[in-house]
């Protein structure tokens, strides 16, 4: 937790508990005698623990206010420490008393209880607290990861892309194309909403749609390469199985029902697989389309990282910026690695024949594997993925009818704060500018896609890089030795992480998303 | 500016809410202990009468006792006054501490900054929530008559048994208090 953070909690702690007794309610009761001596011992122990004041008023006018109050079996004594008040309630003596309960008016008891308020009160902090500690608990699973891109269904906003997640320094600024999961036809507007949710600098240097003409029923997907192709016919997978066993449901639809499993327990980079089959293939080149995102074990190996970073991010930084430290050869990352889509070759073997790496932990991308032409009508691929790194949301096989060109799109209008923003029009407009947002900052972006008869199917080009604001919590584990244990050992930096990781990760999910910033 | 102007309504609105929905007392600041406190204070709680008599339209003090048909208060002197003659009455039976709840409330918004996103149901939930809840807290010590009838408020006298017979009435005086202004101090006089 960070200080500002520690001192707002015992703040509010403190404030709880020197506030807490005052938000109480009294029930006053009073006893007569004939009341008192028909009490029980139970009734007797009871009312000492809630009402710990009695005051017994006397014939006269005064009153003994006796604390610890205790009485004999018989009723007929009461005794305690206290004080003796007059009727003019000046104070007469203060000592341990014995009152004999015949010459007693009346006995009076005070319980206090937690008022209404009170405990409205107490229901809101209990609630802050939680969602406090959630996210402070868990500092690596704060939001984070580059722009976030949404678009409109009536009132709501659906994320559709995160723009250039693994470029986290100007030097591996870097183009991002992600499918919107959108078709539009030629001539209309189309609007997007860019975000940033994080504790992150974003420097946007364009947002561009990639407008890919597309025929009646067919689909545009790209590949790993930037290309785009055409498909006709799009099968869906006839059986899926991973580690866990029948998971073909969860692969069905882009529907947000994922396929994930949970890291291994003691080896961050273990691997699993996950096997399909597709019958009744036709003949002709087809392609592995696949909808997924990442779980947030590499966010949070980044942000280890950074904290092994400590005070000295900086020199890192510079590290990157001098080409000295390249994030390419992040062993981390290349031992967790990609989605490898795997076929048979004729003699059975498996073979890698690409791998989908697009970081990102936030919006579901989809992605082409071009397979090139399968041999027979039933097809297996494997999919190789190191366990709880991956959520793969959609599975099929697209029969590609031939390559696709583009149409870029750049925005004719921008607005922020409810109003249009030329100047950032023009940055977004120019490539050699850059637009520089701060957490909370929000833009729509308007299309017009171009005025032909034929639909469709938009991607979002993004171009940029990010820079994470360290926390300062993360500085109070700044260790270099472990630092370099992550370049120099990446499997002991791996194993030696996993139980932590393990203990984090089932909540995981949701302090991320919990932690996302919006301006108030 | 339109942030800022946002804020000073919600403020605005907020203020509305909590000063709207308080109840008046017309006690003096600081002469009624919180709860914790007078479960041990040895006077009455503080009563104000609305009488039917044009002479005397309101009374304010410590409620001293409560008989068959008379009731009794003190504030610089001794007063009894007919039951039959008191067309309301008002007691606080113990200091609500609106401020300190008030203060807790701003406190628990400011807090609100560290559940990032969630704020923007935990900042209203505090906002409003704990103007309502300040509003309901003034309420909570509050026995009205008639609403409450003479048997509920008299065990909040300072002699609940009823007056007792030999009393010297002359010297029986309301609690003093000090705010730390002698030119109070004793007074009966209600603040603002």
């Amino acid at each position: 937790m960070g200080r500002l953070s520690i001192l707002l909690m015992l703040s509010l702690l403190v404030a709880t508990a020197g506030c807490g007794p005052s938000f109480k309610e009294i029930k006053r009761e009073t006893l007569t005698r004939s009341d008192f001596s028909t009490l029980m011992d139970d009734d007797v122990k009871a009312l000492g623990k809630s009402s710990p004041y009695m005051k017994v008023h006397m014939r006269n006018g005064n009153v003994y206010v006796l604390e610890d109050w205790s009485t004999d079996s018989t009723r007929q004594l009461i005794e305690g420490y206290g004080t003796l008040y007059s009727a003019q309630r000046d104070v007469l003596d203060q000592r341990r008393f014995r009152i004999g309960v015949d010459s007693v008016a009346i006995f009076e008891t005070n319980v206090l209880r937690t008022s209404m308020a009170g405990r409205a009160l107490t229901l809101f902090m209990g609630i802050t607290a939680a969602v406090t500690v959630a996210c402070l608990a868990n500092p690596k699973a704060c939001f984070g990861s580059c722009p976030t891109f949404y678009v409109r269904d009536g009132n709501d906003a659906r994320l559709v892309a995160e723009g250039f997640s693994a470029s986290i320094a100007p030097r591996l600024e870097a183009t991002d194309v992600d499918d919107v999961g959108r078709t539009a036809a030629g001539g209309e507007d189309f609007s997007i909403e860019m975000r940033n949710e994080a504790l992150e600098t974003h420097v946007v240097r364009y947002v561009n749609l990639l407008a890919a003409p597309r025929s009646h029923g067919g689909r545009v997907f790209a590949d790993l390469t930037g290309r785009f192709w055409e498909s006709r016919a799009v099968l869906p997978p006839s059986s899926a199985t991973g580690p866990e066993g029948d998971c073909l449901a969860l692969l069905m639809n882009v529907d947000d029902a994922e396929r994930y499993s949970k890291t291994d327990s003691t080896y961050l980079g273990a691997k699993e697989t996950v096997e399909m089959e597709f019958d009744r293939v036709p003949e002709g080149p087809c392609g592995l389309v696949i909808g997924c995102r990442q779980t947030l074990l590499s966010t949070y190996l980044l942000y280890q990282a950074y904290a092994y970073m400590g005070s000295r991010a900086g020199y890192w930084f510079a590290q990157i910026e001098r080409g000295n430290l390249m994030q390419a050869q992040n062993p981390v990352q290349k031992m967790l690695g990609g989605v490898e889509v795997m076929t048979q070759d004729t003699s059975g073997a498996w073979r890698v024949i690409g791998q989908i790496e697009e970081y990102g932990p936030l919006a579901t991308d989809v992605h082409l594997v071009p397979l090139g032409t399968l041999p027979g009508e039933h097809v297996r691929v494997r999919l190789r993925m190191t366990k709880g790194n991956w959520r793969i949301d959609y599975a099929a096989l697209a029969i590609l009818s031939g390559a696709v060109e583009t149409v870029r799109v750049r925005p004719y209008a921008a607005i922020k704060d409810g109003r249009l923003d030329d100047a950032t029009l023009d940055i977004l407009c120019d490539s050699a500018k850059t637009l520089t947002t701060l957490p909370g900052d929000v833009y729509t972006l308007k299309y017009h896609l171009p005025d032909t008869s034929i639909d469709y199917e938009l991607f979002l080009e993004s171009r940029g890089y990010y820079l994470e604001w360290i926390r300062s919590e993360w500085i109070e584990e700044e260790n270099p030795s472990f630092l370099a244990e992550m370049f120099l050992s990446p499997r002991a930096s791996l194993t030696r992480l996993a139980p932590e990781f393990k203990k984090a990760e089932s909540g995981m999910e949701d302090s991320f998303w919990r932690s996302r910033y919006a301006r108030p | 500016m339109r942030g800022r102007s946002g804020i000073g309504t919600r403020a605005l609105a907020l203020a509305c809410i909590v000063c709207c929905g308080c109840a008046i007392t017309h006690a003096p600041w600081g002469w009624m202990g919180y709860p914790a406190e007078e479960r041990a204070a040895a006077h009455g709680a503080w009563v104000a009468l609305r009488l039917d008599s044009p002479s005397a339209a309101q009374l304010r003090g410590e409620l001293i006792a409560v008989s068959e048909d008379s009731l009794f208060m003190a504030d610089r002197t001794f007063h009894a006054v007919a039951r039959s003659t008191i067309r309301s009455a008002r007691l606080l039976t113990y200091n609500p501490g609106t401020l300190l709840m008030a203060g807790g409330v701003m406190l628990g918004t400011g807090s609100t900054i560290l559940n990032g996103w969630a704020l923007i149901f935990t900042a209203p939930m505090w906002m409003i929530g704990g103007a309502i809840a300040t509003g309901m807290r003034t309420f909570e010590p509050i026995l009205d008559y008639p609403a409450c009838g003479w048997s509920r408020l008299a065990p909040f006298a300072r002699f609940p048994q009823g007056l007792p017979m030999m009393l010297d009435r002359s010297s029986i005086h309301m609690k003093s208090y000090n705010l730390g202004s002698p030119g109070l101090e004793g007074s009966a006089t209600e603040s603002p």
